[in-house]
């Protein structure tokens, strides 16, 4: 009887903490914006130099843009979405170059990849080539 | 000892295994049962697979995460090892899954700030969510056949 009470109290206990989970994640997931967006796209490639592209879009979150107008090329998945090998025609892979393409909104590192990261009209997004 | 070496690497291997499944893996079930089995023994295969993970691929800052976050679970386990219900062993799996990513947001802490760290987290909720359902069926699943069939291997070997 003791042992049956335990186990109700702890499955209670773990169905509010995931509904308080869940709670948190629909509070804080990324959330885009419909309508029309003029966007910038800063590439800042491995030898310093700088290539500026100008969007307009409907689309809600970045990595479609990018695609839709060839600047990168990568691999998709489930877990993390778009991971961007190819940026205005450098590569930049982890396994080959032990170089990646850090994500910036403005001069900040985005939290997110560009599969979830919502964009804003007139907001500027950088891809830039990083090391180690 | 040889055991415990066995036992990292599959649990190694296991995990590779289901890598295709997002956070739902079998590490958690694995520390577990090592921990109620072997009691504080079982730190040799947990780092053993710690150590393999860092091998395969590579160092990088979620190795900080896997030098303590499994320990916690492992702790736990052991502090409650004479726990006989798989249900219950199967909710202390769950949380284990559901707290992880406020786990490993304690050394985000130290590495860029607590807004930082507060925002990985939230970011990774939903693989939270994830990793607490999939631990939580593996375990209420597996936790009874796994530990008897390794009770009886290790009696036989001592």
């Amino acid at each position: 009887m003791k042992n049956k009470k335990s186990v109700i109290i702890a499955l209670v206990a773990l169905v509010v903490a995931a509904a308080v989970f869940v709670g948190v994640y629909f509070a804080f997931r990324p959330q885009g914006t419909p309508g029309d967006k003029n966007i910038t796209v800063v590439v800042v490639h491995k030898d310093g130099s700088e290539r500026t592209f100008h969007y307009n879009t409907s689309e809600e979150f970045l990595a479609p843009v990018l695609e839709a107008n060839g600047l990168v090329t990568g691999e998709h998945s489930e877990e993390t979405g778009l991971y961007i090998h190819y940026a205005d025609g450098e590569r930049a892979v982890w396994e080959l170059d032990a170089a990646w393409w850090g994500l910036y909104v403005g001069d900040e590192q985005s939290m997110v990849g560009a599969s979830t990261l919502p964009i804003e009209d007139g907001g500027v997004y950088k891809l830039v080539y990083s090391v180690g | 000892m040889v055991l415990f070496g066995i036992l990292g690497a599959l649990t190694f291997a296991a995990k590779v295994a289901m890598s295709a499944l997002p956070n739902i893996e079998p590490v958690s079930l694995f520390v577990i049962l090592f921990a109620v089995v072997f009691g504080w023994k079982a730190l040799y295969p947990v780092y053993l697979y710690v150590a393999m993970e860092i091998l395969f691929y590579g160092i990088q800052v979620w190795n900080i995460y896997y030098l303590y976050v499994w320990l916690v679970l492992l702790i736990a386990a052991v502090l409650l090892r004479k726990m006989e219900s798989p249900v219950l062993w199967a909710i202390l799996s769950g949380f284990f899954g559901l707290m992880f990513g406020a786990l490993c947001a304690i050394t985000d802490v130290f590495i860029g700030g607590f807004g930082y760290a507060i925002s990985k987290w939230t970011m990774g909720v939903y693989f939270d969510l994830l990793h607490c359902g999939g631990n939580f069926v593996m375990t209420l699943v597996l936790f009874k056949p796994l530990r008897t069939l390794m009770q009886r291997l290790y009696k036989q070997i001592q």
